[in-house]
């Protein structure tokens, strides 16, 4: 697929996404990204199940994670580090 | 200035979420403000920016002074709603759904006939609908082509699929792509956009 300046892929899409939540992105670069998001579905899903994940994390407290939950978790990042 | 917003259904932004205050009568709706001293102003289009920002609600908008260009948009701190453009609805969106996906058609008859495949070629720039479109992809996707050749193509049958379920935001960018795919030239995307812009404003009585 030929490159057109100025048009993300779904790729550079989903790296920029934090970014875009955040309020990061410098104004010529967010034009670029909802100009992506104007015509493409998927990276729209995408954004929207982020926003959700952010909104649902952000309510979650660490006494809300039942322990067997927690140790499952912990062990899956020990183990995930040591890869 | 005198610009248009396109916005999803009930005049909502479609990236911020935020509710414009309608017009009343003959009143325009009330100011909506970008945040002081944020960077990011409200964006609304000149008739050449229409294509990048398809939805389902199309406005004409009032963005105060000074309004500043940037690509394919217009930048001001403030907008009102004027009015909206009753003329883009269900039909207007099917038929520049329709023209942009035989516009593709058009780019891989292109394609085909570069191919010395003249019969094929004729049979995909001839469509009308985009059943005839889907048809045509069919018959030659089987035969031996060139990757480029394959890749509109490919760009057409897509055109096809989201034409049929009405997709008008998606279906404008695939046949800037295509064209650009067909003439390996970037500059092809924004000539295939200029001519959607013309179709948006012929049919929407937009002054361009």
């Amino acid at each position: 697929m030929i490159h057109v300046p100025g048009e993300l892929t779904c790729k550079e899409m989903v790296e920029l996404m934090n970014d875009y939540l955040e309020g990061r992105l410098a104004p010529a670069e967010l034009s670029d990204f909802e100009r992506h998001l104007a015509y493409c579905d998927g990276c729209e899903d995408y954004l929207r199940q982020l926003r959700q994940l952010k909104a649902a994390a952000t309510r979650l407290r660490e006494e809300d994670i039942p322990e067997r939950t927690r140790n499952v978790l912990l062990d899956a990042f020990r183990k995930w580090k040591r890869r | 200035m005198i610009a248009y917003k396109f916005l999803a259904p009930g005049a909502v932004s479609p990236f911020s979420g935020v509710a414009w205050p309608p017009p009343s009568g003959t009143s325009p709706g009330a100011w909506v403000a970008a945040s002081p001293g944020q960077e990011l102003w409200i964006h609304g289009c000149r008739p050449a920016d229409l294509p990048y920002w398809i939805d389902a609600e199309l406005w004409r908008v009032e963005l105060s002074d000074p309004a500043r260009p940037v690509r394919h948009e217009v930048q001001a701190e403030r907008a009102r709603l004027l009015g909206r453009l009753e003329a883009w609805g269900l039909a207007s969106r099917r038929e520049f759904t329709l023209h942009c996906a035989l516009r593709t058609a058009g780019y891989a008859a292109e394609a085909l006939r570069k191919e010395g495949l003249d019969s094929e070629a004729r049979t995909l720039s001839s469509c009308e609908t985009v059943g005839d479109v889907a048809a045509a992809v069919d018959a030659v996707k089987s035969r031996s082509l060139p990757d480029r050749c394959r890749q509109v193509l490919g760009y057409c049958g897509d055109a096809a699929i989201w034409s049929g379920i009405g997709d008008a935001r998606c279906v404008p960018y695939i046949a800037s792509i295509a064209a650009a795919d067909l003439r390996q030239d970037p500059a092809a995307t924004e000539e295939e956009r200029d001519w959607q812009a013309r179709w948006l404003c012929q049919r929407l009585d937009i002054p361009s």
